[in-house]
């Protein structure tokens, strides 16, 4: 009768490991990094280059070197507080009225000319560029082109396609550069990509001391502008007001609300030349 | 009967190496937390690199066990394998760049034909398949020169 109870007992400890295993597994896909080495971190900034080169292709550069040093300050402040401090992030301003803002992987980040004239202050601008890093951090264009090599990585993948040689190889990275051109500037990621851009990017954003309204601050106040200006950002996201929700029950989820924050008017005024 | 014991005892050890797990901070410092959100009392602070022992899971939070603390850490500030250092490729500079374009712009072309593509969709393929490395390599020169001493200092409003 003992003998039963403790095979029992045994039997039941082994039917619980592979659930405990699976659970890490899970936990290890959805919230944590992968095993990648730094050839992969290479090949994710290489490819990041290409797709970079592209967006400054289709919107010239906006060369104005003190508010280009002041953005990538904002990035780098806010990339202290990542979950990537392999990646040295790179800001541009892209000269166009239009209200937008793109990234590639690696840590390439551009923010337009038209989205910067409308923000207030230093806030809304990590906002903007918390949104676009948390794109980078969690390989949302990496895991959409789904590239494996020769592990399940998609990471991985890149180290494999720049490592190859010939042609075929070639053409596979050209059309890896097409698809993500074509998902920043024709497809949009997925919705549940852009949900975690908002949220994660507003904690990012307030993790670095920044006002976890600010997103909210200016969305409200560019879905009221000139339809010409924001026609893209429309196409490419979800609904300001979707986004706007979803940030505000991420806030108060978090417990980001009422704590003391900066804002950074005088100092965002400063750069721009503009009048407190 | 003895024999049984031990493999209970054997399989109580797997389960518990099965379901510990390491963490490491991956930000530059993070708060550790009573509850799982920022409004609660700040427990303890960690860096960069330091390990925490996971305890459970909770809609984007993580208990974990810090030193002697036990608290609540936000998933964006760990990952599971310890941070790396910051990884940099050396950009060639811009008429190495130039080069590049072309040689990618000729494969763009065969990528176009491979795929049967038509007239109209090559242009707009050459469209989005224009770029400009000189303005790549301008912007890496101007985020390369900032320090972190720099970055610091901006943080602190300096």
């Amino acid at each position: 009768m003992i003998k039963k109870i403790l095979f029992t007992a045994a039997l039941a400890l082994l039917l619980t490991i592979p659930a405990a295993s699976e659970n890490m597994t899970r936990i290890r896909t959805h919230h944590l990094g992968q095993s990648i080495n730094t050839e992969d971190i290479k090949a994710e900034i290489s490819f990041g280059k290409e797709v970079g080169a592209r967006i400054l292709g289709k919107y010239p550069l906006y060369k104005n070197d003190a508010l280009t040093r002041y953005a990538n300050l904002v990035a780098k402040t806010l990339a202290q507080y990542s979950n990537r401090p392999e990646l040295g992030f790179t800001v541009g301003v892209l000269d166009t009225d239009m209200i937008n803002g793109f990234s590639a992987p690696g840590g390439y980040i551009f923010i337009t000319r038209g989205a910067i004239e409308a923000m207030d202050d230093e806030s809304e601008l990590a906002a903007v560029i918390g949104h676009e890093m948390i794109h980078v951090c969690q390989r949302h264009i990496v895991k959409e082109l789904n590239i494996h090599g020769t592990s399940d990585s998609p990471v991985a993948g890149f180290s494999h396609m720049i490592g190859g040689a010939g042609e075929a190889v070639n053409l596979t990275f050209v059309r890896a550069v097409d698809e993500a051109t074509n998902i920043l500037f024709e497809r949009g990621y997925k919705k549940q990509d852009e949900t975690e851009a908002d949220t994660l990017g507003t904690l990012l954003a307030a993790n670095a001391g920044y006002d976890p309204t600010a997103l909210v601050r200016y969305f409200t106040k560019i879905k009221a502008g000139q339809e010409k200006e924001i026609a893209s950002i429309k196409k490419l996201h979800p609904s300001f007001d979707e986004r706007i929700q979803w940030i505000g029950q991420s806030i108060e989820k978090d417990g980001l609300g009422g704590i003391g924050y900066k804002i950074g008017k005088e100092r965002f005024n400063g750069v721009l030349a503009r009048k407190g | 009967m003895k024999r049984a014991l031990f493999l209970i005892a054997v399989l109580i050890l797997l389960q518990e190496a099965a379901s510990a797990k390491d963490l490491f901070v991956q930000s530059a410092k993070a708060k550790i937390m009573g509850e799982p959100n920022f409004k609660a009392q700040v427990i303890n602070t960690v860096n960069r690199g330091d390990k925490l022992e996971q305890v459970e899971e909770k809609d984007g939070w993580f208990k974990v066990k810090a030193g002697a603390a036990t608290g609540w850490i936000n998933h964006l500030a760990v990952a599971d394998s310890p941070p790396m250092d910051k990884v940099t490729v050396i950009t060639a500079d811009a008429s190495d760049l130039q080069e590049k374009a072309r040689k990618r712009s000729s494969a763009i072309t065969s990528a176009a034909a491979a795929r049967g593509l038509s007239d109209a969709e090559r242009k707009r393929m050459n469209e989005i398949g224009q770029a400009d490395y000189r303005s790549m390599a301008y912007l890496e020169e101007m985020s390369s020169k900032i320090s972190d001493r720099e970055v610091q200092d901006f943080e602190a409003g300096k």
